[in-house]
């Protein structure tokens, strides 16, 4: 739907296609996951806003499916927050493009939002009283997982000490070159 | 090996290989597609674009972010990009759009492959009746403890092809958990003669005979180990046997040849501290009841069993110097940090006690936690009042009574303000361990 939105019905099928037969989807369809419906849900809320920017003139509605689409993917898992400053970057380069009204365009972000985390704050909210931060990665001790890897796989703090090695030697080369 | 290989099999290996070449199709498409919105972008910016760009964009993102965050094995998995499928489908069209256009043949011949890699990839993941079917059957029932289900499963594997040993071998296991002992033996027999080199087939006759004979047992698992240095549950089985048979120092050789094997396997570390409690060997016993907390914290026999352990070193003549041997040795596990820096603080005995060791100790286990954990706190100031210095033992306490409070734990309010009362009257806390 979201490519019929862009291309014409024949091209778009080429994208069906894809989206139909890609292993990823076909494996994760055998089990039972938060994956597909995150995923799902990502994909609805990206129609949505497609849709919106692309009208003339969006109605409240329009932000209100958005938000709650938005607010489920969110809600399915959290990489789904990922979206939200896009869109709202998205629609807020739309809404200055097409020289919307601030005020309206103002309710419609809010309204937006609102409806977003009337539906997956608590969730967010209940994560942050329980734990102390809103965003629980499953690092984090606090979450109760543990795991173990193997040396020979790096981290963030594995790769700082090497940038001034890196930066060095460019400007040793640098330095030869003149 | 190969049967090996085909009983763990869960999907149709071949199309599954030749379908890394067929991706290189959409994977072209997509790549194609993605210089071309981006050039499109950049000569005249749109919101949509902006949109699935920037989507893409965030979640690779992400991706690299979590890969460097928790580095692990496990962030390999391309389901974790789905939510940008509609983004990638857009690229794939796009790629399509500007690579066929106008060009009847190349659209004919991508066409064509580009179904050929969707065929591939349904048939990869389309699932037939057939013995690995069955079998994979057999382990998530059993798994679930639907014996006759999966007993079921096994005899449709046997009946499959007979002359497959790890059906034999997984028919012989729900035999044996059906109780019908003989029955198992000799089906596992069956499976050894089919496979001799086989250790799961060696296993399952160990398993089979464990309770009958446990000698033969003893035997066939050492053969599965023999045969497969890494099959973990042999040496379980085996250590196990082991353990019934009260021949300890077996287990403990045992023990350390699984550990050369499966360095972080929680059983290993497990099955050895306990070989080596029974030897009398407490302090090694403690350190790997202390990796066992490390790799599994939750895991409450393990946790019990250290803290008896550490009990049993704090009441030894020499308790104070068996404890900091222990704490120079210990794992970065909050759990055995916390064990010990509690033992060093409030041994009624004050012998076995050692402030500033206990500092140092329960301090570790707070920024390995991120000061998070009430009861962690708690022990740093009962650490910090034996070292005498009160009034950090005092904000310590009362940051663990507020998180306790907030996280609604009843037993660390109750514990901080135990300690908080001691201290409040200028004694260090003390506590008679249970």
């Amino acid at each position: 739907m979201s490519l019929r939105l862009l291309f014409p019905a024949r091209t778009a099928f080429v994208g069906l296609l894809l989206a139909a037969f890609l292993p990823m989807h076909l494996y994760l369809a055998h089990y039972v996951t938060n994956e597909i419906l995150a995923a799902a849900l990502a994909t609805a809320a990206l129609y949505l806003c497609l849709r919106l920017l692309r009208s003339e003139t969006p109605r409240a509605s329009q932000f209100a499916w958005l938000g709650l689409a938005m607010g489920a993917a969110m809600l399915a898992k959290a990489t789904g927050i990922l979206l939200l400053p896009i869109v709202i970057a998205a629609i807020a380069g739309k809404l200055a493009v097409t020289r919307a009204p601030a005020a309206i365009s103002l309710r419609n972000v809010g309204l937006l939002l609102a409806v977003c985390f009337a539906v997956c704050g608590w969730h967010y909210a209940r994560i942050w009283l329980r734990f102390g931060t809103p965003l629980l990665g499953n690092w984090d001790i606090v979450s109760g997982f543990a795991w173990w890897q193997d040396p020979g796989y790096h981290t963030m703090a594995d790769y700082p000490p090497f940038w001034p090695l890196v930066s060095q030697s460019a400007l040793q080369r640098v330095r030869r070159i003149c | 090996m190969r049967r090996s290989i085909e009983r763990e099999r869960r999907w149709n290996q071949q199309p599954m290989a030749a379908g890394y070449l067929w991706a290189l199709i959409p994977t072209m498409l997509v790549l194609a597609g993605a210089g071309v919105a981006i050039l499109q972008y950049i000569r005249k910016p749109s919101s949509e674009l902006f949109l699935l760009i920037g989507f893409c964009i965030v979640i690779v993102l992400g991706l690299v972010f979590m890969t460097l965050k928790v580095p692990s094995y496990a962030q390999a998995k391309a389901f974790y990009g789905l939510s940008i499928l509609t983004p990638l489908c857009f690229f794939g069209v796009l790629g399509w759009e500007t690579l066929t256009h106008g060009r009847a043949r190349l659209r004919f011949i991508l066409g064509a492959l580009f179904l050929v890699w969707a065929m591939n990839s349904f048939t990869t993941y389309w699932i037939v009746p057939s013995v690995p079917q069955h079998l994979y059957a057999v382990k998530s029932l059993g798994s679930e403890g639907k014996i006759d289900r999966a007993a079921a499963e096994a005899l449709k594997a046997v009946e499959a092809d007979r002359s497959n040993a790890a059906a034999r071998g997984f028919h012989a296991l729900s035999l044996s958990e059906q109780g019908h002992d003989e029955e198992a033996i000799k089906e596992a027999e069956r499976a050894i003669q089919l496979n001799p080199a086989d250790s799961a087939a060696h296993l399952q006759l160990a398993i089979s005979a464990r309770r009958s004979d446990t000698e033969r047992a003893i035997a066939e698992a050492r053969r599965a180990i023999e045969l497969g240095r890494e099959n973990s549950l042999a040496y379980q089985l085996l250590m196990n046997s082991l353990f019934e048979s009260h021949r300890y120092n077996e287990a403990t050789e045992l023990g350390r040849d699984w550990l050369a094997v499966s360095a972080y396997d929680v059983s290993a570390h497990s099955a050895l501290g306990v070989a080596m409690a029974e030897n009398g060997d407490l302090a090694s016993a403690a350190q790997h009841l202390g990796y066992v907390m490390l790799l599994r914290p939750e895991l409450e026999q393990a946790h019990a069993d250290l803290r008896r352990i550490l009990l049993s070193l704090a009441k030894e003549p020499d308790g104070l110097q068996r404890l900091r041997d222990v704490a120079a040795n210990a794992p970065d596990s909050p759990r055995m940090l916390d064990e010990l820096a509690w033992l060093l603080a409030t041994y009624p005995d004050s012998r076995s006690r050692d402030g500033s060791e206990a500092v140092g100790l329960a301090e570790r286990a707070c920024v390995l936690t991120e000061r998070r954990i009430p009861a962690l706190l708690d022990t740093l100031a009962a650490a910090y009042a034996e070292a005498g210095d009160f009034p950090r033992a005092i904000s310590t306490v009362e940051e663990a009574l507020n998180y306790a409070h907030s996280s609604g734990d009843g037993d660390a309010i109750k514990l901080s303000e135990k300690i908080l009362t001691s201290l409040r009257e200028d004694l260090a806390y003390r506590e008679e361990p249970e």
